[in-house]
Formats: structure tokens, C-alpha cells, sequence
């Protein structure tokens, strides 16, 4: 692990411990405790997201002034399509056109804004700059 | 906006990644600034000049615009 980035060590020991803790919560409840299954998919999570930024950045930065600029970016405009988005609900549901209960709603707000703020970072780094 | 960050980099026979990890940042962002594609701040232009041993005016070119054209009075006529 010579060279890992530390917050990345962190991630990978920390991921570890986590899915070791899982597994002997899961020996011992033997497969009853949500709890462990919650340990063992955190840990997972952790460790994979440890690996793969080792992998991408190595020992260098994970974020510079450009990446920062690029990610507030994206979610400002991920935040004006949701705005948009909900605004577009909102008024279908008044004139009856089109009604969501409030889960069908959030869940659709939320997916709205999640992907636009991805779409809109990935357009924005494959472009260079917001401008 | 040009640069001549390469041309700089190349003397010193720096690679884009050693660039990047002597100003601090990501190699993508080297890239994009070489290109001309993104404009750094003043910290960034300053940081990257100081590691190429040259001026921040001697790396970045920025293409001005065509200069107003001139009013009659303000042209000047020399007579013989």
C-alpha cells in the first residue's frame, strides 16, 4: 500500500473493518441482525470506492481548483432542473393533468437531480471549464 | 486564450504529471490548460509560471480584440 493516498488508506482499513465486523455480527446472529447486513454493504462500499480512487489518483490530489469549480457548477445547475423539474410537477398536478403521491413525487425529484448533477459534471469535465 | 505551458514544460523536460504535482493539481487540469481550454486562477497561473521558471505574461496569450478604428479627427496628415 506504498504510495495509497491516506484518506484512501482510511477508506480501505476502515471498509475492511467493516465488512470483518459484518460477518462475525452475521456468524453470531447467524444471519438474523439487519444491523450486520448494514456492516457488510458500508464496508463494501468503502472499500471499493478506497480501491477505485486509488486506482484513478494514486498519490496525486483528488480534487484542484478546477474539479471544485466543475462540481459546484454542476450542481447549480442540477438544482435549476430540479427547480424546473418540480415547478412542471407541481403545475401538471394542479391542473389534474398528472398526479404523483408524495413518494412518487420525491423519488422522481430525486432522480431528477441526481442525474442531472452527473450529466451536467460529466459534460463539464469532458468540456474543461464552465465557460 | 494560448498558452505555451508545453513549450515551457518540454525545456525543463517536465512531464504533464510532474507539472501537476508540483503546482498541485490533477494532470486532466494541466491538459485542459495546455490546450487552452481552461482559464486558472491568478494563484494557478502564478503557481505554474514559478514551477516553469517564467512569467505568468510569457505563458499566456490572450488574443485581443482589433482595435477601434480611428475618427477623422484623429487622424494625423503629414504634408510634404
Amino acid at each position: 500500500m506504498c504510495g495509497t493516498n491516506q484518506r484512501n488508506l482510511y477508506r480501505i482499513i476502515i471498509g475492511a473493518l467493516m465488512i470483518v465486523s459484518g460477518i462475525i455480527g452475521a456468524v453470531f446472529t447467524q444471519g438474523g441482525s439487519i444491523f450486520s447486513a448494514i456492516l457488510l454493504t458500508g464496508g463494501c462500499a468503502f472499500l471499493v470506492v478506497g480501491v477505485i480512487r486509488h486506482h484513478q489518483y494514486g498519490e496525486g490530489p483528488e480534487s484542484d481548483e478546477r474539479s471544485k469549480k466543475i462540481g459546484a457548477y454542476g450542481l447549480s445547475y442540477a438544482w435549476l432542473t430540479g427547480i424546473l423539474f418540480i415547478s412542471a410537477l407541481f403545475c401538471l398536478d394542479l391542473m389534474g393533468t398528472f398526479r404523483l403521491g408524495a413518494q412518487g413525487a420525491l423519488g422522481l425529484s430525486l432522480m431528477v437531480l441526481v442525474i442531472s448533477a452527473v450529466a451536467y459534471q460529466i459534460y463539464l469535465f469532458k468540456k474543461g471549464d464552465v465557460e | 486564450m494560448q498558452t505555451r505551458i508545453k513549450e515551457y514544460r518540454s525545456r525543463l523536460s517536465l512531464t504533464q504529471d510532474d507539472l501537476a504535482k508540483l503546482v498541485g493539481v490533477r494532470r486532466e487540469t494541466i491538459v485542459f490548460l495546455e490546450q487552452g481550454k481552461y482559464n486558472p486562477s491568478l494563484k494557478l497561473a502564478h503557481d505554474v509560471a514559478q514551477a516553469l521558471h517564467t512569467k505568468i505574461d510569457d505563458l499566456f496569450i490572450f488574443n485581443d480584440k482589433d482595435p477601434e478604428p480611428e475618427s477623422p479627427e484623429q487622424r494625423v496628415v503629414l504634408v510634404d
